[in-house]
């Protein structure tokens, strides 16, 4: 067996792929729920009915919907760049303190259209500078960017812990480690049920990143570095700086995300507050083919995954397993379809 | 496009399945877990609980959901259980206590149980067990076993519950040992298994012979195994992964609680109430002790037993003193429940501090 480089391809055929390979995750699934009793396609009409039509499902998909498409269009920036940030996790939860630290402590009393802004804005630098540490680290010193972002990531959750168990502890709390909740300015207007105006951002975000990419030098320089650091150094082009750039606005990504979901629906600060937005928002960026509209496609449905596991455990008394198989056969099968686009896989037969 | 309208029709005819009481005659209980099932520990006890539930009362069906980070988003889950149609949730963390309030205003008419926290709401119940009871009689095993007076304790979170425990055990082993001492190190963990056996290793090396701890992995135990010392397990009977070293364990028995609450629900007398129940009803208890403990070891925990399930005697009973030898309980005082929900200090005999207190 040998892998050919394809010389080129097509949209369309590279949609195909990404299709099938989403396909044969499904089957694989199938087999492991055939092997439980369960019958594979009842348990996918139950999954998509109610993460996708049921009001309550649809509410719990859209909640889910918007930590992960802001963290994957973050994580698209720094992949396109072939920058690999698995950081997300970590500067999500920095731009949760960010959103903390504004709305309990600096300005606890401001009006909550001024105070909205100043949230957003401190959440975001607080990720921006989270993703700086490892862009500076890896720009100028050449360490692993993969190393040094999930190494941040323990780091990142370390600090808030420190800060919910210690300073910043609910004083009238019963030493629970929570901070106190926001005040009511502090809170995102709720659009239906417990989704919050927080869920339009991403389709803003989407755009902007597409404008980036698309019509402006930046995004330019930012994918023929990806393509070929040595031809885009050559060509004049600054790789340090847009390296640590690329890392920075990755992180102001994940920090935005992390501050709206304080102020959409969290409300305060609490540890195990995520269930691990800032590593499935890889699998997001990743199965979007680094398309900005892809990330807003593929994450809800990844939060319809999400609701639609959560019913299986509820009505087919499936363990929660279940979901992380699910995620771990798509991510495999979409890589592998991946190497299928990039290479023609030719089986010749010795002395032939 | 008529294939999508033919979907959509065809979703919301699932929807009319799956939603409503298609459960007719049964009452549904959902369980809401922090853990997953499996993890020998907190979340693995409330599922024993809720296997429990499920065999003695007839008429249940039980449904759960594991591994539930805590927040606000536990909202959206929990919704899950109210539209498929469960009657009664149990929150079982600590962290599910303001969504809890939150959802028991939206759905008056759910009846909510949570574990281990204070607010309470007309169709809100609040439950927990009175831990530090086997606590203390787990700590008067070590006091008797322990040769080199030095007891390890590999605590979890520093939050008043972990505290409590420390300060029951240590109050147990002092009774029967006033010299030895109980060494804290802290792991900030509730389940890591390679953290935890660390921090077990690291007691063992700066001397102890006898080892205690809260989080919800066996590491501890099997890091006690290993060197040959001595250990107390928690949450469940943890002797299968160190039967050398495992002397005894204080346990969770949730089923009688939940079988108490939901046979309220079934006869129509349930009411919102402050359950806190202790060895005497059940709730908690000692694992068998291992065959390395001596019958008079046996016996001392079993006098104080009695008298703890008869109400002579009270673990936090003055006098108490703090580390620094500031009495903290007087002589003939109590401390009251919330006195010790809310426990943020360390008994004399403690070595270590709390962190960030």
């Amino acid at each position: 067996m040998r892998f050919e480089p394809r010389e080129k391809t097509t949209p369309i055929f590279e949609l195909n792929v990404m299709i099938i390979s989403v396909i044969l995750s499904f089957v694989a699934l199938s087999i492991l729920l055939f092997i439980q009793g369960k019958n594979p396609l009842q348990t996918y009409k139950m999954m998509f009915s109610w993460a996708f039509f049921n009001p309550i499902g649809l509410q719990g998909t859209l909640v889910k919907f918007v930590p992960l498409s802001i963290i994957g269009l973050g994580l698209l920036a720094a992949f396109k760049m072939k920058i690999w940030n698995i950081g997300g996790e970590g500067q999500y939860h920095l731009g949760a303190i960010g959103a903390t630290l504004v709305a309990l402590f600096w300005f606890p009393h401001l009006n909550i259209y001024l105070l909205l802004p100043v949230i957003f804005l401190v959440g975001t630098i607080a990720g921006g500078l989270w993703g700086a540490i490892p862009g500076l680290l890896k720009a100028y010193l050449g360490a692993d960017e993969i190393v040094a972002t999930l190494m941040l990531n323990y780091i990142g959750i370390l600090f808030m812990e420190y800060l919910v168990y210690g300073p910043w502890k609910d004083p009238h709390g019963y030493s629970f480690p929570m901070t106190a909740t926001f005040t009511e300015n502090a809170r995102l207007p709720i659009i239906w049920g417990k989704v919050h105006w927080g869920v339009v951002v991403p389709i803003i975000l989407a755009f902007l990143m597409w404008y980036i990419f698309e019509k402006t030098t930046f995004g330019y320089e930012m994918k023929v570095i990806g393509d070929n650091k040595d031809a885009a150094r050559y060509a004049g082009m600054s790789v340090k700086k847009n390296i640590l750039l690329i890392m920075i606005i990755s992180g102001m990504f994940a920090g935005l995300a992390g501050a709206i979901q304080m102020v959409g629906i969290q409300y305060r600060l609490q540890p195990n507050f995520s269930p691990g937005y800032g590593y499935t928002a890889i699998i997001v960026a990743w199965l979007s083919r680094l398309n900005p509209f892809g990330v807003v496609v593929v994450a809800f449905l990844m939060g319809g995954l999400f609701v639609g596991c959560e019913i299986l455990q509820i009505l087919m008394k499936l363990p929660i397993s279940i979901t992380y198989i699910f995620q771990g056969l798509l991510f495999t099968f979409v890589l592998l379809g991946e190497v299928y686009i990039k290479y023609r896989i030719k089986i010749s037969k010795r002395g032939a | 496009m008529k294939k999508l309208v033919g979907l959509i029709v065809f979703s919301i005819f699932l929807l009319t399945l799956f939603t409503g009481t298609s459960f007719a005659g049964k009452l549904k209980v959902g369980f809401i877990y922090v853990g997953p099932v499996g993890d020998a520990g907190w979340t693995y006890a409330h599922d024993q609980g809720r296997k429990y539930l499920e065999k003695k009362v007839k008429g249940v069906e039980t449904v759960y959901l594991e591994s539930v980070p805590e927040g606000s988003e536990s909202i959206t889950a929990m919704e899950n259980f109210i539209a498929t149609g469960c009657k009664v949730i149990f929150a079982t963390s600590y962290g599910y206590m303001d969504p809890v309030q939150e959802l028991a205003k939206r759905y008056p008419k759910v009846i909510f149980e949570h574990c281990s926290g204070y607010k309470m709401a007309k169709n809100v119940g609040i439950y927990f067990g009175r831990m530090y009871e086997p606590r203390f009689l787990s700590g008067i095993v070590a006091g008797l076993m322990t040769k080199s007076n030095k007891i390890g304790y590999v605590a979890a979170h520093p939050i008043p519950e972990v505290i409590r425990g420390i300060n029951a055990f240590t109050l147990g082993v002092r009774k029967v040992n006033p010299n030895a001492k109980v060494i804290v190190v802290w792991t900030n963990t509730w389940y890591d298994p390679a953290a935890e056996k660390e921090a077990a290793l690291s007691v063992l090396e700066a001397g102890c012979d006898v080892i205690t701890q809260h989080q919800d992995s066996p590491a501890p135990q099997q890091a006690a195994e290993e060197k040959g010392a001595y250990s107390i397990g928690y949450n469940s009977d943890m002797s299968k992964f160190a039967p050398k070293a495992h002397l005894t364990a204080p346990v969770w028995n949730w089923g009688v609680i939940y079988e108490y609450i939901v046979r309220k629900v079934l006869d129509g007398t349930w009411k919102s109430e402050d359950i806190w129940w202790g060895m005497d009803k059940g709730a908690v208890g000692l694992a068998p002790f291992g065959p390395m403990v001596p019958d008079e070891v046996k016996l001392k925990v079993l006098l104080y037993q009695k008298k703890i399930e008869k109400g002579e005697f009270f673990v936090f009973q003055g006098p108490i003193k703090d580390q620094k030898g500031n009495v903290v309980v007087k002589e003939g005082e109590k401390l009251s429940d919330s006195d010790m929900l809310k426990m943020n200090f360390f008994v004399e005999g403690v070595v270590g501090t709390i962190p960030s207190k």
